[in-house]
């Protein structure tokens, strides 16, 4: 047991410790980034978390399992929703001073008595609450001190809460002021409880089951525990539960206070709205490990008060007096906010509206000490009920109860932020249904009954009747009769022209301007009136407000700004006596002449600001499509094509980096020259394109500083604006002559490589004659015969003769370079000397030739390149064929083709490698003998010369290629021919 | 200012994160993924995964509805 004057001692301190979080941030002395910070922010909403969640998560997770996470999963929904939800209620509070739910709806629904039936229905529900958390604070200093001073803790607790309350939360004369002071030290508080409760929660799976691995011991040992978490979820009221903590998350006093009221900006907002169902989860995950470890030590104690026995259990000294301080911080942030939300809602809806004070007397100051009275009286009515009660409900039950009170205002939500029509009528006949309903359902049971399950008995037997859980019941029954009459409400009813104007502005509208001008026609004037009901001190002063908030000089007098210094004093003094006392203060004292003939002034300034509004959406819109334009312009610039775009007279509009280099000319230069007065080549090239029917032309083959290029051209035209006309050209450049010289390199290497195959045969063929040469040479010299002297310097010549051709021959193929120009070839000529090639090897092997060909067929082509096709081919069919065959070629005529078929009598080639045959690198002969191009090659070429090549095959009779040309009739041949051609 | 389009994106995905939220933590679909399960932080790991989504979306669009 914790000694009491320990216990006592304790949380005085504590209590002194928050004292001077809240006053070091209110004197600055904590840097006002820290305080404002959103993570402070956050931890300011953990009001939420009372000691229903410190110490009744415990006994709601023993009796309703994972039931007890529906209080925070609902929560966490409404967070995630904050765009949609709490964002339009932060800015609704903001713009119109609006401090409580009171204010909100009495604002949206212009009637001072929703004001006063919601500050009712908010104090009924948040009593049994208040009284809660007092008994939550007496009961754990009773289990830690072992002592019955239950009477004495409540009260000094009490006490301690309205000295705070009073201090930290009504320290400024408005509500509509900032307690940056309450927020630090609710923060503060809620950092208290989470490492509270987490070391506890640490205690339970370390000190009472020695670890992790130990509770999943305990687990598998005790199944029955896990089920008993789960199985709820399956029986239980899930979405009932969560429903309520939705509403809870926002319509409580507290949270509406912490979220809206104290908030600084949006953007604190949507860090919260995952920031803190991130805290909730956090304290919540100590809950299964203190609940099992409570079974395990089986100290007696009721299950709401496990965290204590644990703490006591495996904590040594500190531990209990840590997980006490958690509690009070939990139960004293709850009072403290709550009291200082309602206070004020029955200040402004029912304190000032039934008792105003006498204008002499100064209201600011009237106001701060009817707000302290209210603070008392709500914490001691708290402390009053919870005498009236009989404590038999657990904590959960108690917090449960004030959950669906607060539900009774979603549909007036719901009417406030999406439902234009919603009124006033529909609003309060719902709320008043709802509320009677959870009276009978629950307030009552609470009150009169021992166990709220059994409930008042005729409303027990129908629940009964239902098979409905005692939440579920009275969930469900009072939103359905209280969505059924405020839609019944809306539907018969008729709104107010002030309703209207505030439903307008509620949705984003934006209210109407009144007709008429104010009768006050200075500030002066508007002193004087509002001194009547304000004072003359609280006149001046909320005037001098309103000029300094408008940035409006006391002079002014222009009725239309006059008009917006009325609607300035009026959201200001909403802040500090509530949206329907503030309207209708200003309503009698700063009257609105509406004979006077200002409607059309009104209106224009109704269009003016409306046309203002456009304005400002057009402007983003016109940044966005600015945006989108210096995107796709910077697209045509990067792109690594020449990109050149003409106007529609042919003048250069685009000119990209890329283009720059191509054509060596500067954009600068290019810019808006026509296009026929651009440097050689490009004024023909582009102009002429531009002009072509053709959109796309491909190789095009031009030379550029005595060098030849190469290039792909595309182009679409583009149509004006209107579509009708033609607007322009935009042509694309594709620079093909790297690709060219890359190809020409590798046709090169092939032949060099046929070479290198050939290198064998090309010895013997030149070590023949050579031999021959020196025998003849050798025998000279003894030779005195004159005609064998001259027989064998014939045969010298002859055999040098051909050591020559072979030579030249070898040469001619391997010469590096391309692009020769078209020529016309005689076709027996060509096949000749690639037969001659390839014997160079044939020989050893023992493949013989057999060809043939008309002599008079001509062809137009480049030699070098269609020679190379033909030894690529021939040299194929003689690998492919058995020692001793033929190889055969065959040359056939057609009116506009010559057909050229190389049969071979090998193994042919298998049927799933046909269709790779023509790729590059695709080789059956290994590396050694191939090099995989030859064919791809050939294939190119031939492309290139507008013809084709054909391949059929078959295993174990032979192989068969065939290439068509087109055929030039060899009388129509010019000697050399243009450059351009096309090509695929 | 921000621009109206981010605007909208972001309140799309920020429904389309409440509403997987509803069906993963407030639907029958809540007892298909928990069945049978034998691990008692599986529930705060779907809790957690929705948190994850909501920060994620935070951090892409969080000034877009100042």
């Amino acid at each position: 047991m914790i000694e009491v004057e320990v216990l006592f001692g304790t949380s005085l301190l504590y209590l002194f410790l928050l004292f001077f979080i809240a006053h070091a941030a209110e004197s600055n002395w904590i840097p006002r980034r820290l305080v404002r910070h959103p993570m402070v922010y956050t931890l300011s909403i953990g009001v939420y978390a009372t000691t229903w969640t410190y110490y009744g998560s415990v006994g709601l997770a023993e009796s309703d399992g994972y039931l007890f996470l529906t209080i925070y999963l609902g929560t966490t929904l409404a967070f995630i929703a904050t765009p949609f939800i709490l964002s339009p209620l932060y800015r609704l509070a903001r713009d119109y001073q609006l401090t409580s739910l009171a204010d909100l709806f009495a604002f949206r629904y212009r009637s001072q008595g929703a004001g006063v039936l919601v500050t009712l229905v908010m104090l009924m529900g948040a009593i049994p609450y208040i009284s809660l958390q007092i008994r939550a604070v007496t009961e754990s200093f009773q289990v830690l001190a072992d002592s019955n001073a239950g009477f004495s803790v409540s009260l000094w607790f009490c006490m301690a809460l309205i000295l705070f309350s009073i201090l930290f939360g009504a320290r400024h004369i408005s509500p509509r002021e900032k307690h940056q002071g309450l927020v630090a030290a609710i923060a503060f508080e809620s950092l208290v409880k989470l490492a509270a409760l987490l070391s506890v929660g640490v205690v339970a799976v370390f000190g009472v089951f020695d670890g992790p691995a130990g509770l999943n011991r305990w687990l598998a040992e005790h199944p029955e525990a896990l089920e008993n978490l789960y199985r709820p979820m399956r029986e239980g009221p899930w979405f009932t539960l969560i429903l309520l903590s939705f509403a809870a998350a926002f319509l409580l006093p507290r949270q509406f206070h912490m979220i809206i009221t104290e908030n600084f900006s949006l953007r604190s907002l949507s860090f919260a709205s995952w920031a803190f169902p991130l805290f909730l989860l956090l304290l919540n995950l100590a809950i299964p490990p203190v609940l099992w470890a409570g079974a395990k030590l089986d100290s007696g104690l009721h299950p709401d008060y496990f965290v204590l026995g644990v703490a006591m259990a495996g904590g040594g000294d500190w531990l209990p007096v840590i997980a006490f301080i958690g509690g009070v911080s939990a139960a004293s942030a709850m009072v403290i906010v709550t009291t200082l939300a309602l206070s004020n809602m029955c200040l402004n809806h029912i304190v000032l509206p039934a008792s105003y004070p006498d204008p002499r007397v100064n209201l600011y100051a009237w106001l701060l000490w009817g707000r302290r009275l209210l603070i008392a009286l709500i914490i001691l009515g708290g402390y009053n009920f919870y005498h009236l009660l009989q404590h038999h409900q657990g904590l959960a039950e108690m917090g449960l109860i004030s959950f669906v009170a607060v539900a009774q205002f979603l549909p007036g939500v719901f009417g406030v932020l999406f439902w234009r029509r919603a009124n006033r009528t529909g609003f309060m006949l719902g709320l008043a249904g709802g509320f009677s309903v959870w009276v009978t359902t629950l307030l009552i049971p609470l009150l009169t009954t021992r166990e709220l399950t059994y409930g008042w008995p005729p409303i027990a037997v129908w629940r009964a009747q239902m098979g409905m859980d005692p939440w579920e019941f009275a969930t469900f029954w009072s939103l359905a009769i209280n969505s059924a009459l405020f839609a019944l409400g809306a539907t018969f009813a008729r709104q107010s022209r002030d309703e209207t104007d505030a439903a307008r502005a509620c949705v984003g509208e934006g209210a109407p301007p009144l007709s008429g001008v104010v009768m006050a026609t200075s500030s002066r004037q508007f002193r004087a009136g509002l001194a009547a009901i304000l004072g003359e001190k609280t006149a001046t002063k909320e005037v001098e407000q309103a000029l300094r908030d408008l940035g409006m000089h006391a002079s002014e007098d222009r009725p239309a700004e006059l008009r917006r210094l009325r609607e300035r004093i009026e959201r200001n003094l909403s802040g500090l006596v509530g949206p329907q006392m503030a309207h209708m203060i200003i309503n009698q004292q700063l009257e609105l002449d509406s004979a006077a003939k200002t409607a059309l002034a009104d209106s224009m300034r109704h269009i003016e600001e409306r046309l203002e509004e456009s304005r400002n959406r057009l402007d983003d819109l016109s940044t966005d499509l600015d945006t989108l334009r210096r995107y796709h312009h910077r697209i045509l610039l990067d792109l690594p094509l020449g990109v050149c775009a003409a106007e529609a007279d042919r003048r250069v509009a685009i000119w990209n980096p890329a283009l720059e280099v191509i054509s060596g000319i500067p954009s600068h230069r290019a810019l808006g020259q026509p296009l026929k007065s651009l440097p050689r080549p490009w004024s023909g090239l582009l102009s002429g394109f531009a002009q072509s029917r053709d959109d796309h032309i491909h190789h095009l083959e031009t030379e550029i500083g005595g060098k030849k290029h190469w290039f792909n051209l595309h182009k679409a035209e583009l149509l004006s604006i209107t579509g009708q006309e033609r607007g322009g050209v935009v042509m694309l450049l594709e620079d093909l002559t790297g690709l060219e010289t890359l190809e020409a390199e590798l046709a090169h290497s092939d032949r060099l490589a046929s070479v290198g195959r050939l290198a064998a045969g090309l010895a013997h063929e030149i070590g023949n004659p050579i031999t021959g040469i020196d025998s003849l040479a050798q025998n000279l010299r003894h030779e005195q015969d004159p005609q064998l002297i001259q027989e064998s310097v014939e045969e010298i010549l002859r055999q040098t003769r051909r050591v020559s051709e072979i030579l030249r021959t070898m040469m001619n193929f391997t010469r590096s370079g391309r692009n020769n120009k078209p020529e016309r070839l005689m076709l027996c000529e060509l096949i000749r000397e690639s037969v001659d090639l390839v014997n160079l090897s044939r020989k050893q092997r023992q493949i013989k030739f057999s060809w043939s060909c008309a002599e008079r067929i001509t062809l137009l082509g480049d030699r070098q390149q269609l020679s190379q096709v033909l030894v690529n081919l021939l040299a194929n069919a003689v690998d492919a064929s058995p020692s001793g065959a033929t190889v055969e070629l065959f040359v056939f005529e057609e009116e506009h083709e010559v057909r050229i078929e190389i049969h071979d009598h090998g193994e042919g080639i298998e049927e799933d490698h046909l269709e790779m045959i023509f790729e590059p690198f695709f080789t059956t002969k290994g590396a050694e003998r191939g090099t995989g191009l030859g064919l791809a090659l050939a294939h190119g070429i031939v492309t290139a010369h507008d013809g084709r090549i054909e391949v059929d095959s078959e295993r174990g009779i032979g192989t068969r290629i065939t290439i068509t040309l087109p055929r030039q009739p060899a009388d129509s041949l010019p000697a050399t021919l243009p450059v351009t051609r096309n090509k695929p | 200012m921000t621009p109206p389009a981010d605007r909208v994106r972001y309140r799309e995905r920020t429904l389309m994160v409440l509403i997987f939220a509803i069906i993963l933590l407030a639907s029958p679909l809540l007892g298909w993924w928990l069945r049978g399960s034998d691990l008692w932080l599986l529930p705060y790991g779907g809790w957690l995964l929705v948190i994850a989504l909501a920060a994620g979306l935070h951090y892409r669009y969080g000034d877009a509805d100042d």
